[in-house]
């Protein structure tokens, strides 16, 4: 009898303590998530974002979300370093994306947000150098994005990708404010769509670029019409 | 028992959290200097930190056991220690060494300049190639105002280092391309005829190359073939001077792309006045096949032909006598077909195999009509693999069958020669990684050739040393043989091979869009072919040395990229009917070159300038015998305009390009009538180039689907 109250204690604990252990995940998970969407953070929290990624990546080598936000929080300091103009940054934090990339697609099946991920990888390696690259890159960007948003309808980063995608790119390659102002649109509403919804873990970033891009296009069109 | 104190096990890592260990300290780089941001963790948990800004660190765990202590920083190289966290404070010293990762690490560059996608070393890609001004879209012209090229006005081919011509090789895929240029006239210089839009990189080695190159003494021009393309594309072409047709359509693993282009400057030749008597302006008619095909396994397999007709005929001054003219007529015919495989073989291989063939006919009618042919095939089938993680080593071989025919018709007379030219190569080669910091390659090249039954050894050697973060220093050198050319095969098909070693010392400094590079040489030549009053000899030798500098700069200016290159250039050797050393008349002592490109974005436009001095040249003088006179220095000033639009939806560019804009006079030396005057006088004409200028105007467009061009 003594035995059997010990054995259900320990199993008791021992389920409490994996509980304990996917607690620990969703949790750390979901603060670094809202961390990177809080407004404008600077370049060393998003180091310090990475580094926590990089633990709990190192800590849980079958969760692919983990590597999935490594490979975005890569290509969101190689923005940063494309804004700064070091071109030779710009490459290194795409690779590493890449490498992220890559790792989060063989621990899951393909889904909406990796596809997505694809195309915003494209446009990082379009950021090394647009006019070298841009043509290259550019058609398989579109493609990528184009089955993100086939696989999962109701996916705004897809269209807002896209949208960034065409802003950026000059008016005689089909780009410019005009161009991108529908796609824009569309992921503005899938955006409020999604804000009402309980993600968890899953991705809900890009509502603020978004805003931002819709915005830039809006002044650029008014600048057009003067 | 054994349950409770498994029990007590799991309490007291779970639930007590009693133990805290601390971990602090400090991470610095190879210089001591703090790391920021890096990442400080135990391998496994959740617990770490990042960096301060003075690079220390320090976080509490309640772990117990054993752990790894990691750091970890984005190009540096991890570091690791095994701790025990036993409620201690531990203090650590961490110093991260540099990463060996490709985007720094060393590579050779002694004589080469690289350019394609990925490579670091990035010199010219297919957009630069065609938005050089001067180039006017030829690979070639954009090579030249790279340094260690001269400025041959009249000839347009490449001179490499006081090399002749001839010296320079071009390689597609690895095997050797016989007459990469157009045919002409004397004094009307040749273009390329592969257009830049067919590679995804090409190399111009001014020296010291690998030993799966050979038959060239001075410089070799390779060009890897583009890869299945990812979109069907359109392309409509109205040029001045022609026009031109493409489509390619691409599916998942294949593309097959079609082209056809003609050519006819006589509408261009009639608005603007040449100093050439044309009866027929240059024109070319011609079309090419492409096809690409990634297979199940990984392998590429490509697939390309094109052919080209051309003709053109003139008055030209009568060579025996200078005040009478004779018409010349030229006809040519260009068919090149190369079939390439690269792939992987079993575990450990990996395969590249080329097999070409060009058929190049020439047929002059003037006083005599001659017919020159040349039916060449080349091979190139290399192994390469990886040994261990310091060596990559390849061998291959190239086999290489030449067949020239002359036949001559004048009057009564007429003389048929044929020669052939059989030539075996195999080559070994191995690049060893000795540190981070440092790379060799060392490589061997035999060559058998088969009509004097003669056997060739060319070491090939060099090094490269990475002396800071962005800058590094080469050295080069080698052995280079090569065949005498058709002409002086033709008189004497036993002459022996020409020979040409290569010394190079090369510092090289790199940085987010900015490039410097210096580079010394010398080279030394043996067994040229030398004309004797009653035969041909291998007595000539000579030397060429001189300094390169190379400054590229794409981020200093406001959208703004250029390049100036600097070559010095001494030199002189003994060859043909020189018996005493002369500088060569297609060497010049210094040359320069500026190129500036510049993109305006209100008006969608990039403008481009490009400045060449070349000084002046030595020409034969037959009232002297030797090669005396003086050319004028080369000076050009080129600009072009591309403006890029859309029509109906389509991208579009709009070029303009213009040549010699200040009009300077260059001429290129006099032309000797081989008759005597009266006075035992050679009287001689001035050699210009065709016309002062070259005006060019070309509308592109590329119909496909969203964000497709031809660049």
């Amino acid at each position: 009898m003594k035995n059997l109250i010990l054995t259900s204690i320990f199993f008791v604990l021992l389920s409490f303590n994996l509980q304990a252990q996917e607690d620990r995940f969703t949790s750390a998970m979901t603060a670094l998530i809202t961390e990177m969407e809080s407004p404008n953070p600077n370049d060393v929290a998003w180091q310090a974002i990475t580094n926590k990624l990089e633990r709990i990546a190192a800590a849980e080598p079958e969760q692919w979300l983990p590597q999935y936000y490594l490979s975005y929080a890569a290509l969101q300091m190689a923005f940063r370093e494309m804004a700064q103009g070091n071109v030779a940054s710009i490459e290194q934090y795409v690779k590493v994306s890449e490498t992220h990339l890559e790792k989060a697609k063989g621990l899951t099946e393909m889904n909406s947000e990796l596809k997505c991920m694809e195309g915003y990888l494209l446009q990082g390696y379009i950021w090394i150098d647009p006019m070298a690259n841009g043509s290259q890159y550019a058609g398989a960007a579109h493609a990528a994005y184009a089955e993100a948003a086939a696989m999962e309808e109701t996916n705004p980063r897809p269209l807002m990708l896209r949208g960034m995608l065409v802003l950026f790119t000059p008016e005689f390659f089909g780009g410019g404010a005009e161009n991108a102002m529908p796609l824009l649109q569309g992921a503005e509403q899938l955006y409020a769509l999604e804000s009402s919804q309980d993600r968890g873990m899953l991705p809900r970033w890009g509502a603020g670029t978004s805003a931002w891009m819709m915005n830039k296009a809006q002044a650029d069109l008014a600048a057009k019409d003067e | 028992m054994r349950h409770l104190y498994l029990l007590l096990t799991i309490l007291t890592t779970t639930v007590l959290l009693n133990a805290q260990t601390t971990f602090s300290g400090k991470v610095l780089d190879e210089d001591g200097e703090p790391v920021i941001g890096a990442n400080v963790f135990l391998a496994g948990t959740y617990d770490g930190t990042s960096t301060e800004l003075d690079g220390t660190f320090s976080f509490t765990t309640p772990e117990t056991g054993e752990w790894m202590l990691t750091v970890s920083y984005l190009g540096y190289e991890n570091w690791e220690t095994l701790v025990v966290c036993d409620d201690t404070i531990q203090t650590f010293t961490v110093a991260l060494a540099t990463a060996a990762n490709d985007l720094e690490a060393v590579v050779i560059t002694a004589g080469a300049f690289e350019a394609g996608e990925g490579k670091k070393s990035v010199t010219l890609n297919t957009l630069d190639i065609v938005t050089t001004a001067g180039a006017t879209g030829d690979v070639v012209g954009a090579f030249q105002t790279l340094p260690g090229a001269q400025r041959v006005g009249e000839d347009g081919r490449l001179f490499v280092r006081g090399g002749a011509a001839y010296e320079t090789k071009t390689f597609i895929d690895g095997a050797y391309v016989a007459q990469p240029y157009t045919s002409t006239v004397p004094n009307v210089p040749a273009r390329g005829r592969f257009s830049p839009l067919l590679f995804k990189g090409t190399t111009f080695s001014t020296g010291g190359y690998s030993a799966a190159y050979g038959q060239a003494l001075s410089s070799a021009l390779i060009l890897e073939s583009e890869d299945v393309a990812e979109q069907s594309l359109t392309g409509i072409s109205l040029m001045s001077v022609g026009g031109s047709l493409s489509h390619t359509q691409a599916w998942d693993n294949t593309s097959v792309a079609v082209a056809a282009d003609y050519t006819n400057l006589q509408p261009y030749m009639g608005l603007v006045p040449q100093d050439v008597a044309w009866d027929q302006a240059p024109r070319t008619l011609g079309g090419q096949v492409i096809l690409r095909h990634r297979m199940t396994n990984g392998g590429l397999l490509k697939f390309q032909a094109q052919h080209h007709g051309s003709s053109m005929a003139l008055r030209t001054p009568n060579p025996q006598l200078l005040s009478d003219t004779i018409a010349v007529r030229l006809e040519n015919d260009y068919t090149y077909t190369g079939l390439s495989y690269q792939g992987i073989l079993g575990e450990d291989w990996s395969l590249k195999a080329t097999l070409a063939h060009t058929r190049h006919e020439d047929r002059t009618n003037t006083i005599a009509n001659i017919r020159d042919k040349q039916y060449t095939w080349t091979s190139n089938v290399q192994l390469s693999r990886e040994l261990g993680e310091q060596h990559l080593v390849r061998t291959g071989l190239n086999v290489i069958d030449e067949t020239i025919g002359e036949e001559l018709t004048f009057e009564e007379v007429q003389i048929d020669q044929q020669i052939r030219e059989p030539l075996l190569a195999w080559y070994l080669e191995d690049d060893w990684s000795i540190s981070n910091r440092l790379v060799a390659r060392l490589g061997l090249r035999t060559e058998y050739r088969v009509e004097t039954q003669a056997l060739s050894l060319s070491p090939r050697w060099s090094v490269a040393y990475k002396t800071g973060q962005h800058s590094q220093v080469s050295l080069a050198g080698g052995r280079f043989v090569q065949t005498p050319t058709v002409n002086n095969l033709f008189q004497q098909q036993s002459l022996q091979s020409e020979e040409a070693t290569h010394w190079l010392a090369n510092w090289q400094w790199q940085k987010a869009g900015r490039t410097v590079r210096v580079e010394a040489y010398e080279k030394s030549y043996q067994d040229l072919v030398l004309e004797t009053e009653t035969e041909l000899t291998n007595q000539g030798e000579g030397y060429a040395r001189g300094l390169d500098i190379f400054y590229r700069d794409k981020i200093s200016l406001r959208n703004s990229d250029f390049w100036v290159s600097y070559s010095y250039l001494d030199t002189e050797r003994t060859f043909g009917q020189f018996t005493n050393p002369v500088q060569p008349n297609f060497a010049g002592k210094h040359t320069l070159n500026v190129v500036y490109k510049y993109w305006i974005p209100r008006w969608e436009s990039m403008i481009g300038l490009t400045g060449v001095y070349a000084s002046p040249r030595n020409y034969f003088d037959s009232n002297t015998g030797q090669l005396a006179g003086q050319t004028t220095a080369f000076r050009d000033l080129s600009f072009n305009w591309s403006y890029l639009t859309q029509i109906k939806g389509n991208f579009t560019v709009l070029h303009f390009s213009i040549s010699n804009l200040p009009g300077f006079n260059n001429h290129f030396g006099e032309q000797f009538s081989q008759q005597p005057a009266e006075d035992g006088s050679y009287p001689s004409l001035t050699i210009r180039p065709p016309a002062k200028r070259f005006i060019f105007v070309g509308l592109f467009v590329s119909i496909g689907e969203e964000g497709a061009s031809i660049y």
